[in-house]
């Protein structure tokens, strides 16, 4: 029961010194909205990037090893095809045209073309205009961008290498969620046979396994091992999934380091609440010493500070959190509007409610919450203990 | 168990100063019976502080013993001191030393809510003491600072007798009261002698005071003498 009437006294204290409390508790909000913030900022970058990865994580990428030959062969390529995964196998030649044209007598360019299943050409990409080449005609698509540079659209003629085609889609702009490497953005998209007839190569620049069960990568990229470096390297296999796991680690870093940098405010704050519970000691010396004379023990009077320091840093601390869900609001939407832009967002699947309310969020604001008592609650231990140290005669004796 | 509610063997208190040892009690033997008012006079500087804070509890002496109700306090560690304050010990100090962020009423109710009482039993104190002292229930509400010194005094005295215990110290306790307040607070603490057979010692060095006390010693340069 004593610690009703200690509680009281703690409360009553606070609210006696209600300008006092409050600007002590202003310092403590700053920190927790500046923690939280900062976090809530962190782990949004983190998940956004995290979501346009998600794209890659699944897909393994076999390469040519130099050393050995500049492309994959057919016959690489038919065991490559045998993995006993799930999962779908795109074969991707690629080259430069080094004779490309909008007219006959036009000034001629280099682009980079892509030979591709147009089936997995379907499965990988979305048209943003016209529809993908059909049958046996002289058709291609192209990127969104190589569109914009070179300023053509669906219908216009291309001369690649002497032969005409015809521009009959183009694709969307990618943001990274499509397989790792294989981006069609600068590109001219052609059929495999129609590749063969305008470029000589004797095989496939890269081949990419998109590969259904994120569990099933290693059985996958053991398999190709195997059999395809057993005696001799002859390919290289990139697990795009450790690579996305490192970026996001980084980005995982950066938040932690930006939080703590967050922190030193809190720090300041906790500074400031003990030089307030330290006057508030000082102020109550006689009250202190009253409270010892009539039998308060020294826990029940370190109590009573610390109930005080605890209240007016979990009152700061909850009402920053409040402030820090605005906080992270407003960051989400300076962040994304200026660097992600909406197409991306939409890709990613992720919302501001996602962002805000997401598990990582929810973890920064608690943790901030957390944090901004903690920190009230050391910065109170030692004026709790000065107060219960006092000698009850000399406490008394203070005017 | 013996007749006495209070008593000091050759209680001693010597202060280390920078100008050397400074003596402010010197052996001083007291008995107070159960139920005795006793008032202990004598001038500023005399030591009668330092030996109401000696057998307060509220300060070690340098020798001696202090022995209430029969308990030997010398070896008792800190919680044993405050649990004796707590439960054996009433305070009434000049100056009141009433908590200010507590009303009156939650003034008197602190020391029963230390001592882990539950409300209602803390309720039926405060009744019964409010009643014995006529305290009257409007001012009750009422924070420290908006009572009048003599109501600020009778809520002290409430707050030191609630508890029940075996002895009632007194510093000064109408020495902020003009004389009418101050002969009304005696009254009441004779009253309070009589009825509830309280056991009593008053440090003051007002001899008008002193004499409502039915015994009478003297401090001189932190020595004890008896009245005749």
């Amino acid at each position: 029961m004593a610690e009703t009437i200690l509680f009281r006294m703690a409360y009553r204290n606070l609210r006696r010194h209600f300008s006092r409390s409050v600007l002590a508790g202003i310092g403590i909000i700053i920190g927790v909205v500046a923690v939280t913030t900062i976090g809530i900022l962190g782990s949004t970058v983190q998940m956004t990037v995290s979501a346009q990865l998600s794209g890659l994580a699944s897909d393994v990428v076999i390469t040519p090893m130099m050393s050995y030959s500049e492309y994959i062969s057919e016959k690489q390529l038919r065991i490559i095809e045998k993995v006993p995964v799930s999962g779908d196998v795109t074969s991707v030649k690629q080259d430069v045209a080094e004779n490309v044209s909008k007219g006959l007598h036009s000034e001629s360019f280099r682009s980079s073309i892509i030979g591709v299943d147009l089936d997995r050409a379907r499965a990988l990409w979305y048209l943003e205009s016209g529809r993908w080449p059909a049958g046996t005609r002289d058709e291609i698509v192209v990127g969104h961008r190589f569109a914009n540079d070179k300023n053509v659209r669906v219908g216009s003629n291309l001369y690649i290498n002497g032969a005409t085609y015809r521009i009959v889609g183009i694709i969307e702009e990618q943001q990274g969620t499509s397989s790792a490497m294989l981006n069609p953005n600068n590109a001219i998209v052609v059929s495999r046979d129609k590749f063969d007839r305008l470029i000589t190569s004797e095989g496939y620049a890269y081949v990419i396994l998109s590969i259904k069960n994120i569990s099933d990568i290693e059985n996958a990229k053991n398999y190709i091992e195997t059999r395809l470096n057993g005696r001799e390297d002859t390919v290289s296999v990139l697990v795009m999934s450790d690579i996305t796991q490192s970026i996001e680690n980084v980005f995982g870093t950066l938040a932690l380091v930006l939080s703590a940098i967050g922190a030193i405010s809190l720090v300041v704050a906790g500074i400031s609440i003990l030089n307030v519970m330290l006057m508030s000691v000082l102020e109550r010396t006689k009250e202190i010493g009253v409270m010892r004379a009539i039998g308060s023990y020294r826990g029940e009077v370190t109590r009573m500070f610390i109930y005080e320091t605890v209240m007016l840093g979990g009152i700061a601390s909850f009402v920053g959190m409040a402030l820090s869900i605005l906080g992270g609001y407003l960051v989400n939407t300076v962040v994304l509007t200026m660097f992600f832009p909406p197409r991306m967002i939409a890709q990613t699947g992720l919302t501001m409610s996602s962002l805000l309310f997401g598990q990582q969020a929810i973890l920064s604001i608690v943790e901030g919450f957390l944090i901004g008592t903690a920190v009230t609650f050391v910065s109170g231990i030692y004026p709790a203990y000065r107060a219960a140290r006092m000698a009850p005669m000399e406490a008394l004796r203070y005017e | 168990m013996s007749d006495f509610a209070l008593e000091t063997i050759g209680l001693t208190k010597i202060y280390t100063t920078a100008g050397g040892d400074v003596s402010a009690l010197v052996d001083a033997d007291l008995k107070v019976k159960k139920g005795e008012q006793v008032a202990v006079i004598g001038p500023s500087g005399s030591g009668k502080s330092t030996f109401l804070s000696m057998i307060g509890l509220l300060d070690r002496p340098t020798g001696g013993e202090v022995i209430i109700d029969d308990v030997r306090t010398s070896k008792l560690r800190d919680r044993g001191l405050t649990e004796m304050r707590r439960k054996r010990i009433g305070f009434i100090f000049q100056q009141y030393n009433l908590i200010s962020t507590l009303t009156a009423r939650e003034n008197i109710q602190l020391p029963l809510y230390l001592q882990g009482m539950s409300l209602d039993e803390i309720n039926k104190k405060i009744s019964s003491i409010t009643e014995r002292l006529a305290l009257d229930e409007r001012f009750l509400e009422h924070f420290p600072q908006q009572l009048s010194g003599g109501q600020q005094q009778r809520v002290a005295i409430a707050r030191a007798l609630v508890g029940g215990p075996a002895i009632v110290l007194g510093d000064e306790p109408t020495g902020n009261l003009d004389s009418k307040t101050s002969e009304q607070t005696m009254e009441l603490l004779q009253e309070l002698n009589a009825t509830m057979g309280l056991t009593m010692l008053v440090v003051t060095h007002d001899m008008h005071i002193a004499e409502y006390m039915k015994r009478v010693v003297t401090i001189r340069d932190g020595r004890l003498y008896e009245n005749g």
